[in-house]
Protein backbone atom coordinates (compact mmCIF):
# COMPACT_ATOMS: atom_id res chain seq x y z
CA UNK A 1 0.00 0.00 0.00
CA UNK A 2 1.20 3.52 -0.68
CA UNK A 3 0.13 7.10 -0.27
CA UNK A 4 -0.45 9.01 -3.49
CA UNK A 5 1.03 12.47 -3.88
CA UNK A 6 0.02 12.99 -7.46
CA UNK A 7 -3.25 12.10 -9.04
CA UNK A 8 -4.00 9.09 -11.21
CA UNK A 9 -6.54 8.41 -13.89
CA UNK A 10 -9.71 7.15 -12.28
CA UNK A 11 -9.54 9.13 -9.06
CA UNK A 12 -12.60 11.24 -8.41
CA UNK A 13 -10.53 14.36 -7.84
CA UNK A 14 -8.18 13.82 -10.80
CA UNK A 15 -9.90 16.33 -13.12
CA UNK A 16 -9.98 18.97 -10.42
CA UNK A 17 -6.37 18.40 -9.34
CA UNK A 18 -5.24 18.78 -12.94
CA UNK A 19 -7.33 21.87 -13.58
CA UNK A 20 -6.04 23.53 -10.37
CA UNK A 21 -2.44 22.81 -11.36
CA UNK A 22 -2.92 24.20 -14.87
CA UNK A 23 -4.88 27.20 -13.61
CA UNK A 24 -2.17 28.10 -11.06
CA UNK A 25 0.54 27.80 -13.67
CA UNK A 26 -1.27 29.93 -16.25
CA UNK A 27 -1.94 32.63 -13.65
CA UNK A 28 1.74 32.54 -12.61
CA UNK A 29 2.91 33.29 -16.15
CA UNK A 30 0.54 36.22 -16.53
CA UNK A 31 -2.74 34.84 -17.82
CA UNK A 32 -5.97 35.82 -16.21
CA UNK A 33 -8.97 33.55 -16.00
CA UNK A 34 -12.14 34.63 -17.76
CA UNK A 35 -14.94 35.52 -15.37
CA UNK A 36 -17.61 33.94 -17.54
CA UNK A 37 -16.02 30.69 -18.65
CA UNK A 38 -13.61 28.41 -16.77
CA UNK A 39 -12.22 27.16 -20.10
CA UNK A 40 -10.94 30.53 -21.25
CA UNK A 41 -7.74 32.31 -20.21
CA UNK A 42 -6.63 35.70 -21.45
CA UNK A 43 -3.14 37.11 -21.69
CA UNK A 44 -2.75 40.77 -22.51
CA UNK A 45 0.36 42.89 -22.62
CA UNK A 46 0.38 46.34 -24.19
CA UNK A 47 -1.65 46.15 -27.39
CA UNK A 48 -1.18 42.40 -27.73
CA UNK A 49 -3.71 39.85 -26.61
CA UNK A 50 -3.79 36.04 -26.55
CA UNK A 51 -6.63 33.66 -25.84
CA UNK A 52 -6.16 30.16 -24.49
CA UNK A 53 -9.01 27.65 -24.53
CA UNK A 54 -8.55 24.47 -22.56
CA UNK A 55 -10.67 21.37 -22.32
CA UNK A 56 -8.95 18.75 -20.12
CA UNK A 57 -5.84 18.04 -22.21
CA UNK A 58 -6.84 19.81 -25.40
CA UNK A 59 -5.55 23.35 -25.70
CA UNK A 60 -6.13 26.02 -28.32
CA UNK A 61 -3.97 29.11 -28.30
CA UNK A 62 -4.41 32.13 -30.53
CA UNK A 63 -3.42 35.76 -30.42
CA UNK A 64 -2.27 38.89 -32.12
CA UNK A 65 1.50 38.36 -31.85
CA UNK A 66 3.13 35.21 -33.18
CA UNK A 67 6.36 35.76 -31.20
CA UNK A 68 4.35 36.04 -28.02
CA UNK A 69 2.48 32.83 -28.93
CA UNK A 70 5.76 30.96 -29.45
CA UNK A 71 7.03 32.25 -26.12
CA UNK A 72 3.87 31.07 -24.34
CA UNK A 73 4.10 27.64 -25.98
CA UNK A 74 7.73 27.42 -24.79
CA UNK A 75 6.69 28.32 -21.25
CA UNK A 76 3.92 25.73 -21.27
CA UNK A 77 6.20 23.00 -22.59
CA UNK A 78 8.79 23.78 -19.92
CA UNK A 79 6.15 22.97 -17.31
CA UNK A 80 4.18 20.15 -18.94
CA UNK A 81 5.01 17.45 -21.44
CA UNK A 82 3.12 18.52 -24.51
CA UNK A 83 2.95 18.24 -28.24
CA UNK A 84 2.49 21.19 -30.57
CA UNK A 85 0.10 19.97 -33.23
CA UNK A 86 0.47 23.11 -35.32
CA UNK A 87 -2.72 24.58 -36.78
CA UNK A 88 -5.97 23.34 -35.34
CA UNK A 89 -7.56 20.40 -37.19
CA UNK A 90 -9.68 18.58 -34.65
CA UNK A 91 -10.88 20.10 -31.39
CA UNK A 92 -13.52 18.58 -29.07
CA UNK A 93 -14.56 16.20 -31.83
CA UNK A 94 -15.07 19.08 -34.25
CA UNK A 95 -13.26 18.97 -37.56
CA UNK A 96 -11.69 22.32 -38.38
CA UNK A 97 -10.66 23.08 -41.93
CA UNK A 98 -9.28 26.37 -43.14
CA UNK A 99 -10.85 27.86 -46.25
CA UNK A 100 -10.06 30.92 -48.31
CA UNK A 101 -12.78 32.80 -46.38
CA UNK A 102 -12.11 31.54 -42.89
CA UNK A 103 -12.71 28.29 -41.03
CA UNK A 104 -15.14 25.47 -41.69
CA UNK A 105 -16.34 23.58 -38.61
CA UNK A 106 -17.87 20.16 -39.15
CA UNK A 107 -18.96 17.18 -37.06
CA UNK A 108 -19.14 14.78 -39.97
CA UNK A 109 -17.62 11.80 -38.16
CA UNK A 110 -19.76 12.44 -35.09
CA UNK A 111 -22.93 12.45 -37.21
CA UNK A 112 -21.94 9.15 -38.85
CA UNK A 113 -21.29 7.68 -35.38
CA UNK A 114 -24.76 8.72 -34.20
CA UNK A 115 -26.38 7.28 -37.33
CA UNK A 116 -24.46 4.03 -36.86
CA UNK A 117 -25.49 3.81 -33.22
CA UNK A 118 -29.11 4.41 -34.16
CA UNK A 119 -28.89 1.84 -36.97
CA UNK A 120 -29.89 4.50 -39.51
CA UNK A 121 -26.71 4.77 -41.56
CA UNK A 122 -28.47 3.69 -44.74
CA UNK A 123 -31.74 5.56 -44.22
CA UNK A 124 -33.36 7.75 -46.85
CA UNK A 125 -32.48 11.43 -46.36
CA UNK A 126 -35.14 14.12 -46.00
CA UNK A 127 -34.81 17.82 -46.74
CA UNK A 128 -36.15 19.26 -43.51
CA UNK A 129 -35.44 18.35 -39.87
CA UNK A 130 -39.03 18.55 -38.64
CA UNK A 131 -42.50 18.17 -40.09
CA UNK A 132 -44.45 21.40 -40.58
CA UNK A 133 -47.84 19.76 -40.17
CA UNK A 134 -49.00 19.02 -36.66
CA UNK A 135 -49.29 15.30 -36.05
CA UNK A 136 -52.55 14.18 -34.46
CA UNK A 137 -52.03 10.51 -33.84
CA UNK A 138 -54.05 9.52 -30.82
CA UNK A 139 -53.52 7.62 -28.65
CA UNK A 140 -49.76 7.91 -28.50
CA UNK A 141 -48.16 5.03 -26.58
CA UNK A 142 -44.93 5.49 -24.62
CA UNK A 143 -41.79 4.63 -26.58
CA UNK A 144 -40.42 1.28 -25.43
CA UNK A 145 -36.75 2.26 -25.12
CA UNK A 146 -36.58 5.63 -23.32
CA UNK A 147 -32.86 5.23 -22.60
CA UNK A 148 -32.05 4.97 -26.28
CA UNK A 149 -34.15 8.06 -26.94
CA UNK A 150 -32.27 10.00 -24.26
CA UNK A 151 -28.86 8.88 -25.49
CA UNK A 152 -29.57 10.11 -28.98
CA UNK A 153 -31.01 13.37 -27.67
CA UNK A 154 -27.82 13.89 -25.66
CA UNK A 155 -25.77 13.41 -28.81
CA UNK A 156 -28.01 15.90 -30.67
CA UNK A 157 -27.36 18.50 -27.99
CA UNK A 158 -23.65 18.40 -28.74
CA UNK A 159 -24.31 18.36 -32.46
CA UNK A 160 -25.96 21.78 -32.30
CA UNK A 161 -22.38 23.10 -32.09
CA UNK A 162 -22.02 23.02 -35.87
CA UNK A 163 -25.63 22.28 -36.85
CA UNK A 164 -27.75 25.24 -35.76
CA UNK A 165 -30.33 24.07 -38.33
CA UNK A 166 -31.45 21.24 -36.04
CA UNK A 167 -31.68 23.44 -32.91
CA UNK A 168 -35.42 24.01 -33.14
CA UNK A 169 -36.30 20.38 -33.79
CA UNK A 170 -33.96 19.18 -31.01
CA UNK A 171 -35.32 21.69 -28.53
CA UNK A 172 -38.89 20.70 -29.38
CA UNK A 173 -38.40 17.00 -28.84
CA UNK A 174 -36.10 17.49 -25.81
CA UNK A 175 -39.12 18.66 -23.88
CA UNK A 176 -40.29 15.05 -23.65
CA UNK A 177 -37.15 13.46 -22.25
CA UNK A 178 -38.99 12.21 -19.16
CA UNK A 179 -41.62 10.22 -21.06
CA UNK A 180 -40.99 9.93 -24.80
CA UNK A 181 -43.76 8.46 -26.94
CA UNK A 182 -43.74 6.72 -30.30
CA UNK A 183 -44.43 9.96 -32.14
CA UNK A 184 -41.49 11.64 -30.37
CA UNK A 185 -39.32 8.78 -31.53
CA UNK A 186 -40.61 9.36 -35.05
CA UNK A 187 -39.50 13.00 -34.72
CA UNK A 188 -36.03 11.82 -33.66
CA UNK A 189 -35.87 9.53 -36.69
CA UNK A 190 -36.85 12.46 -38.88
CA UNK A 191 -33.90 14.47 -37.50
CA UNK A 192 -31.60 11.49 -38.13
CA UNK A 193 -32.80 11.25 -41.73
CA UNK A 194 -32.21 14.98 -42.16
CA UNK A 195 -28.67 14.56 -40.79
CA UNK A 196 -28.06 11.68 -43.20
CA UNK A 197 -28.45 14.19 -46.02
CA UNK A 198 -26.52 17.05 -44.39
CA UNK A 199 -23.71 15.15 -42.61
CA UNK A 200 -20.98 16.91 -44.54
CA UNK A 201 -22.46 20.36 -43.97
CA UNK A 202 -20.92 22.57 -41.34
CA UNK A 203 -20.60 25.99 -39.84
CA UNK A 204 -18.52 28.39 -41.89
CA UNK A 205 -16.84 31.02 -39.76
CA UNK A 206 -15.92 33.94 -41.95
CA UNK A 207 -14.10 37.17 -41.43
CA UNK A 208 -16.31 39.90 -40.04
CA UNK A 209 -15.30 43.47 -40.58
CA UNK A 210 -16.69 44.82 -37.35
CA UNK A 211 -17.01 43.60 -33.79
CA UNK A 212 -20.11 45.72 -33.19
CA UNK A 213 -22.84 43.77 -31.45
CA UNK A 214 -26.17 43.77 -33.27
CA UNK A 215 -29.40 43.20 -31.41
CA UNK A 216 -32.58 41.94 -33.03
CA UNK A 217 -36.03 41.88 -31.58
CA UNK A 218 -39.47 40.81 -32.63
CA UNK A 219 -42.34 42.76 -31.13
CA UNK A 220 -45.94 41.79 -31.69
CA UNK B 1 3.14 1.91 4.44
CA UNK B 2 1.28 0.31 7.34
CA UNK B 3 -2.45 0.03 7.23
CA UNK B 4 -4.51 1.91 9.78
CA UNK B 5 -8.28 1.33 10.10
CA UNK B 6 -8.95 5.05 9.52
CA UNK B 7 -7.51 4.82 6.01
CA UNK B 8 -9.82 4.12 3.15
CA UNK B 9 -7.66 2.29 0.69
CA UNK B 10 -8.46 2.61 -2.99
CA UNK B 11 -7.78 -0.37 -5.22
CA UNK B 12 -5.96 -0.14 -8.50
CA UNK B 13 -5.56 -2.06 -11.68
CA UNK B 14 -3.63 -1.96 -14.91
CA UNK B 15 -5.48 -1.14 -18.09
CA UNK B 16 -3.89 -2.20 -21.36
CA UNK B 17 -4.88 -0.64 -24.61
CA UNK B 18 -3.75 -0.98 -28.18
CA UNK B 19 -3.63 2.34 -29.96
CA UNK B 20 -4.27 1.95 -33.64
CA UNK B 21 -3.78 4.27 -36.55
CA UNK B 22 -6.75 5.16 -38.74
CA UNK B 23 -5.79 2.36 -41.16
CA UNK B 24 -6.02 -0.22 -38.37
CA UNK B 25 -2.29 -0.87 -37.97
CA UNK B 26 -0.89 -0.82 -34.46
CA UNK B 27 0.71 2.45 -33.39
CA UNK B 28 1.71 1.48 -29.86
CA UNK B 29 0.71 -0.51 -26.81
CA UNK B 30 -0.42 1.52 -23.84
CA UNK B 31 -0.47 0.52 -20.19
CA UNK B 32 -2.12 2.74 -17.61
CA UNK B 33 -2.39 2.26 -13.86
CA UNK B 34 -5.83 3.47 -12.83
CA UNK B 35 -7.49 3.90 -9.45
CA UNK B 36 -10.68 2.00 -8.72
CA UNK B 37 -12.35 5.13 -7.52
CA UNK B 38 -15.83 3.73 -6.97
CA UNK B 39 -14.74 2.99 -3.40
CA UNK B 40 -13.81 6.62 -2.80
CA UNK B 41 -16.07 8.45 -0.38
CA UNK B 42 -16.85 12.12 -0.55
CA UNK B 43 -15.49 14.06 2.45
CA UNK B 44 -12.93 11.34 3.22
CA UNK B 45 -11.04 10.65 0.02
CA UNK B 46 -11.99 13.78 -1.86
CA UNK B 47 -13.65 17.07 -1.07
CA UNK B 48 -14.50 18.60 -4.41
CA UNK B 49 -14.68 17.40 -7.98
CA UNK B 50 -14.71 19.29 -11.25
CA UNK B 51 -16.28 18.48 -14.56
CA UNK B 52 -16.04 21.39 -16.95
CA UNK B 53 -18.78 21.97 -19.49
CA UNK B 54 -18.04 23.47 -22.86
CA UNK B 55 -19.79 26.71 -23.64
CA UNK B 56 -20.36 26.65 -27.37
CA UNK B 57 -20.53 30.44 -27.50
CA UNK B 58 -17.02 30.83 -26.04
CA UNK B 59 -15.44 28.42 -28.52
CA UNK B 60 -17.24 29.99 -31.50
CA UNK B 61 -16.29 33.46 -30.28
CA UNK B 62 -12.60 32.61 -30.08
CA UNK B 63 -12.71 31.03 -33.55
CA UNK B 64 -14.53 34.05 -34.90
CA UNK B 65 -12.11 36.59 -33.40
CA UNK B 66 -9.12 34.60 -34.70
CA UNK B 67 -10.57 34.44 -38.22
CA UNK B 68 -11.53 38.10 -38.28
CA UNK B 69 -8.09 39.21 -37.09
CA UNK B 70 -6.23 36.68 -39.25
CA UNK B 71 -4.55 35.00 -36.28
CA UNK B 72 -3.14 31.49 -36.39
CA UNK B 73 -4.79 29.02 -34.01
CA UNK B 74 -2.29 26.65 -32.41
CA UNK B 75 -3.38 23.34 -31.03
CA UNK B 76 -1.48 21.79 -28.13
CA UNK B 77 -1.93 18.38 -26.63
CA UNK B 78 -0.85 17.70 -23.04
CA UNK B 79 0.50 14.20 -22.41
CA UNK B 80 -1.07 12.31 -19.53
CA UNK B 81 -2.71 15.49 -18.26
CA UNK B 82 -4.24 13.96 -15.14
CA UNK B 83 -0.89 12.67 -13.89
CA UNK B 84 0.20 16.29 -13.40
CA UNK B 85 -2.38 16.98 -10.72
CA UNK B 86 -1.24 17.41 -7.12
CA UNK B 87 -3.42 15.83 -4.44
CA UNK B 88 -4.46 17.84 -1.41
CA UNK B 89 -6.20 14.91 0.23
CA UNK B 90 -4.60 11.81 1.71
CA UNK B 91 -5.26 9.02 -0.75
CA UNK B 92 -3.95 5.49 -0.18
CA UNK B 93 -3.83 2.88 -2.86
CA UNK B 94 -2.99 -0.78 -3.03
Amino acid sequence: MCRLHKSLYGLKQAPRAWYTRLNDFLISIGFRASKVDTLLFIFSVGADICYLLVYVDDILLTGSNSFLLQRLIQLLSSEFKLRDLGSVHYFLGIEVQSTSMGLMLRQHKYILDILTRAGMLSCKPVDTPISTSKATILPDPLFSDATRFRQIMGAFQYLTFTCPDICFAVNRVCQFMHAPTDSHWATVKRILRYLRGTASHGLHITCSSSFALHGFTNAN
Amino acid sequence: MLFHPSMNVVGSRWVYKIKRRSDGSIERYKACLVARAFTQQEGIDYSETFSPVIKQATVRLVFSIAVSCGWKIHQLDIHNAFLNGVLDEEVYMK
